[in-house]
């Protein structure tokens, strides 16, 4: 009896040992899928925030005062979105996520923003010097953007026992360039309760 | 044959050499500076079992020593979700710990090495210049402490450095009043330790209480401090700012050592307590010198003093879990000398003494302490260098640091590590 029972045991010990080491298994999901893991901000949370945000945005007055009185889309740029959470949050997948809504809208226009307009300048320089004279792109002829679109992720965190509560806050604020008048304020909360386990 | 078996697994499961033994190649290889071959030797030990957590903590600390900050974060933050995942309760490790030893929990870190975890990832991320990635640190740095505080009741060792870095981080932002919480915390908690309270916090509370316009607490501030001139956050503001920290020396290590305590009815049981030794202390003091000005550096974090509280404060609990195993072992081997006569009792009974050892386990990656000074200057580029002194008053060592360029209205931040040729242990 004794023996039978050891013998079961180790044999489940070693399906359970070599179950321990199989490999990593990868399947493949829809991009728009939510999984939630840790709570923390996710893609889901980047893409809902940026295409509520853009197309409300899209929907407000300054955009048709401004397409009335100078008769062409509005060019803008996105400046730096300021991550004052408690979370590491990639901000550049989130800036991507806004820029591509908003250009893929076309109401607005869009130009490169300062580190990239570095690159091509270098690139023009360059043409300056190789490219044959009807393919060269000559320098002084970039369109200045008309507002620029800045902005901050906050949250609120709070924990008792088991239990958290994060809050974001995400405030965008589009701003004239030429006088720094604010046109547009756009906001967006997002509210998530955490329940832990006690035991692993 | 089943007694065997049971001494066997308790004699192959004490093999392993203590945590704290295993350490004194990377200790060797630090002290001769060469924290990127320290590196290489931790990486071979790689530990996804209970001692995962410290294998990641000196990892993470031997990257930032190497100068490889970005991969030294991404190591922080592997150990934070770690951290996080080991809060949960281990049934079965609960009983590995009170049938044979504390190492058979898996190492979660102390209270004061969770909180370092965030002083030294906000620190990486102020040498890459990311001062708003720091920022999120110092928040993170407020979420753990008070659920620290709330875990303990209240009477938790708190590191009163983390909050006054995380002071300094919302200066560099212009956030004063988030500065002026940090930085009243930190005076909290400098007093709450016993510690000297570094002579740049009390410049800070007064300069931004005053700004603030916090008169009554300004005014206490002056009476207890007696500083004869702070200078104003405007005047500050006009300036930059230099700021220098020294990781001194490692923390300290535990060692196992037996002592018997008397059980209920009497009878002595032998059991393996952890004890602390303190590393060398090889400055005394310090000097900061940029160009032609110089400053005294402060104590500002004390690892040492920090890693004897903390453990001081679980010794109770520990001393009782101790004496519930050595009870329970006892029972067992009585068990098997009434069952399988008094030798394979006897067995048991020298297997259960040599698994009977003291958790050695800490982060000693750490140093023993920080000494910091900050240095307000007018913009521009300037030569400097560290001054190390030791007790006798010598020069140790002249450390130069590369050209300073402090900017308007900014913060510097120069950061050394000073670990040298092992002398001797303390205990006290």
């Amino acid at each position: 009896m004794i023996k039978n029972v050891m013998g079961l045991t180790l044999v489940g010990c070693l399906v359970f040992g070599l179950a321990a080491c199989s490999t990593t298994t990868v399947k493949r999901v829809d991009t728009d899928t939510v999984q939630d893991l840790s709570g923390n901000w996710n893609d889901t949370d980047s893409r809902l925030v940026s295409s509520r945000m853009v197309s409300d945005v899209l929907s407000k007055k300054w955009l048709t005062t401004y397409q009335v009185r100078h008769e062409k889309n509005p060019v803008v740029i996105v400046g730096e979105v300021r991550n004052l959470s408690h979370e590491h949050i990639n901000t550049r997948t989130f800036i991507a996520d806004l820029e591509r809504e908003l250009i893929n809208s076309g109401e607005v226009e869009f130009v490169a923003s300062s580190s990239e307009r570095n690159e091509v300048r270098d690139e023009r320089d360059d043409q300056e010097q190789n490219a044959s004279q009807s393919t060269r792109n000559i320098a002084g002829e970039e369109v200045g953007a008309d507002f620029m679109l800045k902005g901050q992720i906050n949250t609120i965190f709070d924990a008792a026992k088991d239990t958290q509560v994060k809050y974001y806050q995400i405030d965008l604020t589009l701003i004239n360039l030429k006088d720094n008048r604010k046109v547009w304020i756009g906001q967006k909360k997002i509210k998530k309760v955490l329940e832990t386990g006690m035991f692993r | 044959m089943r007694v065997l078996f049971v001494g066997l697994t308790l004699a192959v499961l004490s093999g392993c050499a203590s945590y704290s033994q295993s350490f004194q190649k990377v200790e060797l290889l630090l002290s001769q500076q060469k924290p990127q071959e320290a590196l290489l030797e931790v990486e071979k030990r790689a530990d996804s079992g209970k001692n995962q957590l410290l294998y990641l903590l000196d990892k993470a600390m031997l990257q930032r020593m190497s100068g490889l900050f970005v991969e030294s974060n991404a190591t922080f933050e592997q150990a934070k979700i770690l951290i996080e995942e080991l809060r949960a309760v281990s049934l079965v490790e609960q009983a590995g710990a009170l049938t044979i030893n504390d190492s058979m929990m898996s190492y979660e870190g102390e209270d004061y090495e969770q909180i370092a975890v965030h002083i030294y990832a906000a620190l990486n991320y102020i040498e890459l210049g990311l001062w708003d990635e720091a920022r999120v640190e110092a928040l993170q740095v407020d979420v753990l402490q008070k659920k620290i505080a709330e875990d303990n009741d209240g009477v938790s060792i708190e590191d009163a450095f983390s909050r006054y870095l995380t002071g300094l981080i919302y200066e560099q932002g212009s956030e004063w009043s988030d500065a002026m919480i940090a930085y009243r915390e930190a005076y909290r908690l400098y007093q709450k330790n016993k510690q000297v309270v570094p002579i740049f916090l009390k410049h800070d509370l007064l300069r931004l209480s005053r700004y603030l316009g916090l008169d009554h607490e300004y005014k206490q501030y002056q009476k207890s401090f007696e500083l004869k001139k702070t200078l104003s956050l405007r005047k500050l503001k006009r300036q930059g700012e230099v700021v220098v920290l020294l990781h001194h020396s490692l923390a300290p290590i535990k060692r196992a050592e037996n002592v018997f305590v008397m059980g209920e009815s009497g009878v002595q049981h032998r059991v393996s307590l952890p004890a602390y030794y303190s590393r060398p202390s090889y400055v005394s003091h310090a000097q900061l010198w940029v160009g032609k000005t110089s400053i005294d550096m402060v104590v500002a974090d004390d690892f040492d003093m920090l890693a004897r509280k903390s453990l001081e404060s679980h010794k109770g609990a520990m001393i009782a879990r101790l004496i519930t195993r050595a009870i329970l072992k006892k029972n067992i081997s009585n068990q098997v000398s009434d069952n399988n006569g008094s030798l394979a009792g006897f067995l048991v009974d020298v297997a259960s003494m040599a698994t009977e050892t003291a958790d050695t386990r800490s982060w000693l990656t750490l140093p023993k302490n920080i000494l910091f000074a900050r240095l307000p200057l007018q913009s521009g580029t300037y030569p400097a260098k560290l001054i190390l002194f030791g007790d006798q008053g010598q020069v140790l060592e002249t450390m130069p640091l590369a050209d300073v360029e402090v900017k308007r209205g900014k913060k510097t931040m120069l950061e050394r590590t000073y670990v040298r040729p092992y002398v001797s242990e303390k205990k006290e």
